[in-house]
């Protein structure tokens, strides 16, 4: 697939997807939204990526996939890694969905929900038949076993956040579910549509404790086996309530460490579906046959920055801060960093797939703009620029290639920073658990969909993966109204002023929004790659052979 | 290893005559081809600032991975550095490393061999034993091991193959320590209140010299090699610094369509290996023909 | 001949006490806690205490020596601090990988060297004898990694031969696993072909100026009787010193062999390892390489005495 037509082909559906968006906000400006119901299921967007649909699926098959990190564990509830998610949300299923442009959600193992217009109340109805994979039926009890076990501290779950509002979880029959808030969640739908939001079983988790080595969902695969540093087997879930999926009759998910081996298992079609590719590694996978790069052009979940500690001078300056912003060379890490399959981020960092996007944000420059990163330094104060260091972990060396990159950038204006190369778990513990640094390059991304998963977390004074020690009460307090407020138009005015509230203090400067590169062989059909990396469509994909 | 080479000379040369090796070492052909490589190696280290037609660091990022060319010898990488550029700053690294490795291993195999042959007994015993400690891990992983409680650096590279030379040199100096040590002369200095360490560098250093000078070559080659091998795995020389090794590991990934990032510090490797084995194995013509390999 | 063999085997237990003493020090010294690398970042105070109490690591330092070689020695390799996963298993699977690499180097090294030795000696002093000592130079002086680029480069993507890398498993594939090994074989093997032709090169001139090449000749022995029946025979003696020793180097080699075609075998388990900062791996994998290395070099002791009976008396 050529990548224009693919950029067409987003560019299309971005078009309709915000059209639709103008009319359901319209439609629910005041008064109880209803999103689902009986015939929403069937009227799920027929898109497919960049794919003619004129064949029928062939069923049958194993679809081989590689990726590159083991699970850690394989409790949904209690480890929030990506690889572990990769597994699991083909295993458990969520509430809600998303749409394949990340954009609306919908239900899923809900048949339709109902939100009271003081948005305090959520009344799930579930979707009937749905069997656990060993035969029991899914009911409300399970949700809300599901949803009390996720709150719980005891449970541990890094996500136990999402719930943090609710107040109580009523199974009032087998098949409805209501959830009362003390306050608004305005993201709880977009929460429930996550992998980390995953329906378990009660009577699985009462018998084995947790679900760390046992899988037992409603999701279109059923867990075969995992052996660690090779692969987690899955096999087709045959009471899936989507008729007919999933396809392939097996699912392998192998894991390759090293970034070249999978591609080389890409190249001698060892695999079928390669994951979390180098994006120096696009052009070699162009040039071999019957292989075919994937890339989504609108960018993805993953970001790379300069950050800066704000609590050291001269960075404690937001004019120095700003300087290093005005600084940075955009361009020439996503040209020779990532070999142009990245987005340079001269605004805020929301995505631009993203219905959160500030369109309008424009800060900083592409390429350097050295008069007036200058003239900032003059204006703090250090016209004849200083020494400091840049902190990085050579272990990615696209995050080596960009602290040599800023090194460069930097000294042009007068700051010379020396490099700390750090082997990867010193970097962690320096930067992010001591805050021992001056000036570090990082990469931060997850299947982050809705922006308060890409703000918070990092911004706001009182969370822990905010290494730069940013802290600002404007800031904190537009973020808690981002999470408390439930109509998007209004969630996206509030984004749109705390993305400038934020980059304009400068507490990191913003790099670029990466593009993921990924392959399949040219069999494989009805992929849909998503922003997140993720593979939750899996279940549509078939083989040609 | 220039530098090396003459403070270790310095007592042959004292003495009145030229050795004869010295001698029998200018007509050897192969020594001389040998040296002429280290020597063109040790010039492009010497004066990389002045060969050198671009910073090894300065990006030209609008020529990403072009080719050689008239500005730029060797092509760019994919930073649009001069891949020339940094080859020669490169050959600065391998020397530096491969010196100071050496050094240590002199100074502290030296010294610890020394001692053993001194004293004996105990002193031998425990020293000897500890040699052998070190010699029965394989080279690399031994070094590895080192760098892995070290922490990836290059000076903790030039420490980590230091280690590794440090029981080669106990016993070469051990061995040429207790020939003197039994001579009557070595007896007569002590008797005559001479120190230790007088009595060693006057006497010992002169004796091992031969094989010390065959040994040390062949060790600043190994040196070479395994910084570049300790780079290539990511655990020497860290980005953007220019060692061969490192630039060989990043540039593979563009060797189908930007070979130069990949062959100019491969070869760069192998020349300068090359040029100190060949010169290695020449010396050890002259110097011990009984070795001859 | 036993009393040889026991008399070595003694001899080793000390080095081998010392070197564990040693690997197992050097590894507590190294810098940063596993605690962090496994629980991610700010781990709660209880966290680590739990880990370190799981780990082991709460106890005195010559504790927890004995008890990890107490574990060793009854076949208990331990647990990866990283993946939770059992050593022993991990090795399991990775052990044949490193050991085939490793043997069919020796293979290449021996097949191409000893011949060619041979041949250079016999043709002393000719075109034939300088172009193979220089081909040995080459040999000698040309990284295994930047080999096995090349390579990989030209029989893998110029010519797809041969895969560029990855490992599949005989059983499964035998051909597919032959293809997969070939390249890193040669390029792990070639380096130490040069030194083992240089060896057989110059052990077998040695031996031609011995008496009794010369007393056969003077039997008037034909030449090819007298290269297969005498000289071989002493030359040899040497060279399987040298082939024992070069199993170090190709172990060492097999690091960076196995890191360009990406073969999951015990050094890429090391280098993982030493990114990760997992020591009870690490100290494992040095510890048992090790022995396998002393244990080799044994042999070749072993067998050398038995080829030269003059020092079995010693």
């Amino acid at each position: 697939m050529s990548r224009s037509s693919e950029t067409e082909l987003i560019a299309k559906i971005r078009t309709v997807a915000v059209n639709r968006r103008r009319l359901l906000l319209g439609a629910t400006a005041a008064g109880a939204v209803v999103i689902g119901g009986r015939d929403a299921v069937a009227a799920q967007p027929a898109r497919t990526f960049a794919l003619a649909r004129q064949d029928a699926p062939k069923p049958g098959g194993i679809l081989k996939v590689a990726t590159s990190t083991d699970p850690v564990g394989l409790d949904p509830m209690i480890s929030s890694a990506y690889s572990t998610a990769l597994i699991t949300e083909h295993v458990y299923g969520s509430l809600m969905q998303y749409d394949k442009e990340l954009n609306e959600v919908s239900p899923d193992l809900a048949e339709s929900v109902e939100i009271s217009e003081d948005r305090l109340l959520y009344t799930f109805k579930l979707r009937q038949g749905v069997k656990w994979h060993d035969g029991q039926p899914f009911t409300a009890e399970d949700v809300k076993f599901s949803m009390e076990r996720q709150k719980d501290p005891a449970t541990g779950s890094p996500n136990a956040y999402m719930y943090a509002a609710v107040e109580s979880v009523t199974a009032v029959d087998p098949a409805t579910v209501e959830v009362r808030f003390g306050q608004v969640t305005g993201p709880f739908l977009a929460f429930m549509a996550s992998p980390w939001a995953s329906m378990v079983p009660k009577h699985v988790v009462e018998a084995a404790g947790d679900l760390q080595t046992v899988m037992v969902g409603t999701g279109p695969f059923k867990f075969v086996s995992y052996e660690p540093g090779k692969a987690v087997k899955l096999v087709k879930n045959a009471d899936y309530y989507v008729p007919g999926q999933p396809y392939v009759d097996e699912l392998e998910i192998q894991f390759i460490t090293d970034n070249t081996s999978r591609l080389n298992a890409a190249i001698t079609r060892q695999v079928d579906l390669v994951q979390e590719l180098a994006k120096k590694d696009h052009r070699q996978l162009s040039s071999m046959p019957g292989v075919q790069a994937i890339t989504l052009e609108s960018g993805s979940c993953n970001w790379a920055y300069t950050g800066m500690n704000v609590t050291r001078p001269p960075f404690d300056n937001p004019l120095v801060r700003q300087a290093v912003a005005f600084a940075k060379n955009r361009r020439a890490i996503a040209d020779n960093v990532m070999f142009g399959l990245a987005i340079p981020l001269t605004g805020g960092i929301v995505p631009e797939w993203s219905w959160a996007h500030a369109e309008g944000l424009q800060l900083y420059p592409e390429t350097p703009d050295i008069e007036r990163a200058k003239a900032l330094l003059a204006e703090a104060g250090l016209p004849d620029g200083f020494e400091t260091t840049l902190k990085v972990s050579p272990a990615y060396s696209e995050l080596a290639g960009q602290a040599a990159v800023d090194q460069e950038a930097l000294r042009a204006v007068g700051i010379n920073a020396e490099i700390v190369n750090l082997e990867w778990g010193t970097f962690i513990n320096d930067v992010f658990g001591n805050n021992d640094f001056d000036l570090q390059v990082c990469g931060w991304g997850g299947p982050f969909i809705d922006p308060d998963e890409f703000l918070y977390p990092e911004f706001h004074s009182d969370q822990g993966f905010n290494p730069h020690l940013f802290a600002d009460p404007e800031v904190d307090k537009l973020l808690n109204e981002g999470r408390t407020t439930f109509e998007r138009e209004e969630r996206k005015a509030i984004y749109d002023r705390v993305q400038e509230r934020i980059f304009t203090l400068a507490p990191v400067a913003a790099g670029t929004n990466n593009v993921i590169v990924q392959a399949q062989q040219d069999y494989v059909k009805g992929f849909t790659p998503l922003p997140t990396g993720m593979m939750r469509w899996v279940r549509e994909v078939w083989l040609d052979k | 290893m220039a530098a090396t080479a003459t403070t270790l000379g310095r007592p042959a040369v004292r003495r009145t005559f030229v050795p004869p090796w010295v001698r029998r070492l200018s007509r050897n052909k192969l020594a001389l081809a040998g040296g002429a490589v280290v020597l063109l190696v040790a010039l492009a280290a010497l004066f990389a600032p002045l060969i050198s037609p671009h910073s090894p660091y300065q990006q030209y990022t609008a020529d990403q991975l072009v080719g050689p060319s008239s500005t730029y010898p060797l092509g760019t990488d994919e930073l649009g550095r001069d891949v020339f550029s940094r080859v020669l700053y490169g050959a600065r690294i391998s020397i530096q490393v491969a010196a100071i490795s050496v050094a240590i291993g002199l100074l502290v195999g030296g010294s610890l061999g020394l001692l053993a042959a001194y004293h004996g007994g105990a002193w031998d015993l425990v020293i000897m034993r500890f040699a052998d400690v070190l010699f029965a891990f394989p080279s690399l992983l031994l070094a590895i091991a080192v760098l892995a409680l070290l922490g990836p650096s290059l000076a903790n590279v030039m420490v980590a193959i230091g280690i590794i030379f440090v029981p080669i040199f106990v016993r070469v100096i051990r061995a040429a320590g207790l020939v003197i040590v039994q001579e009557q002369y070595v007896e007569a200095s002590r008797a005559g209140g001479a120190g230790a360490v007088r009595i060693m560098l006057r006497h010992v250093l002169p004796n091992a010299l031969p094989p010390l000078l065959v040994q040390t070559t062949l060790a600043i080659s190994y040196a070479i090699l395994s910084e570049a091998s300790l780079s290539f795995l990511g655990l020497g020389a860290q980005p953007p610094e220019p060692s061969w090794g490192s630039m060989l590991s990043s540039g593979r990934g563009f060797m189908t369509f930007a070979p130069w990032t990949a062959f100019a510090p491969g070869t760069a490797i192998f020349v300068a290996v090359l040029g100190f084995n060949i010169l290695g194995d020449g010396l050890r013509d002259v110097l011990d023909p009984r070795m001859k390999l | 001949m036993l009393r040889y063999i026991r008399t070595r085997v003694l001899a080793m237990v000390p080095v081998l006490v010392g070197m564990s003493i040693l690997v197992f020090v050097t590894m507590r010294l190294i810098p940063g806690d596993a605690a962090v690398v496994f629980l991610g970042t700010k781990p709660t105070p209880e966290a680590i205490a739990a880990f370190r109490e799981k780990a082991g690591l709460d106890q005195p330092m010559y504790v927890q020596y004995v008890d990890w070689i107490g574990r060793l020695v009854r076949g208990d390799l331990g647990l990866s601090l990283t993946t939770g996963t059992n050593i022993g298993h991990e090795l399991s699977t990775r052990l044949p990988i490193t050991a085939e690499l490793t043997l069919l180097s020796m293979l290449v090294a021996v097949v191409v060297a000893v011949p060619l030795g041979i041949l250079a000696a016999i043709k002393h002093n000719t075109a034939v004898d300088l172009g193979l000592t220089g081909l040995g130079m080459i040999g000698l002086s040309l990284p295994n990694f930047w080999l096995g680029t090349l390579l990989a480069f030209l029989f893998a993507i110029k010519v797809q031969w041969f895969p560029p890398g990855g490992y599949v498993p005989f059983g499964e594939d035998p051909v597919g696993n032959l293809k997969a090994m070939t390249l890193p074989a040669i390029s792990l093997g070639l380096v130490s072909a040069s030194v083992i032709m240089r060896m057989t090169r110059s052990s077998m001139l040695e031996v031609v100026r011995q008496d009794f090449v010369r007393t056969a000749r003077a039997k008037g022995l034909r030449e090819g009787v007298i290269t297969r029946r005498h000289m071989l025979k002493s030359a040899l003696i040497p060279v399987v010193t040298v082939i024992g020793m070069e199993f170090g180097y190709i172990f060492g080699g097999a690091f960076l062999v196995e890191a360009v075609f990406y073969l999951p075998g015990v050094a890429t388990y090391a280098l993982l390892a030493v990114n990760q900062r997992d020591y009870p791996v690490l100290q494992t994998v040095v510890l048992l390489v090790t022995l396998v290395f002393m244990l080799v070099n044994l042999l070749v002791d072993v067998l050398y005495t038995y080829l030269d009976p003059r020092l079995r008396v010693a």
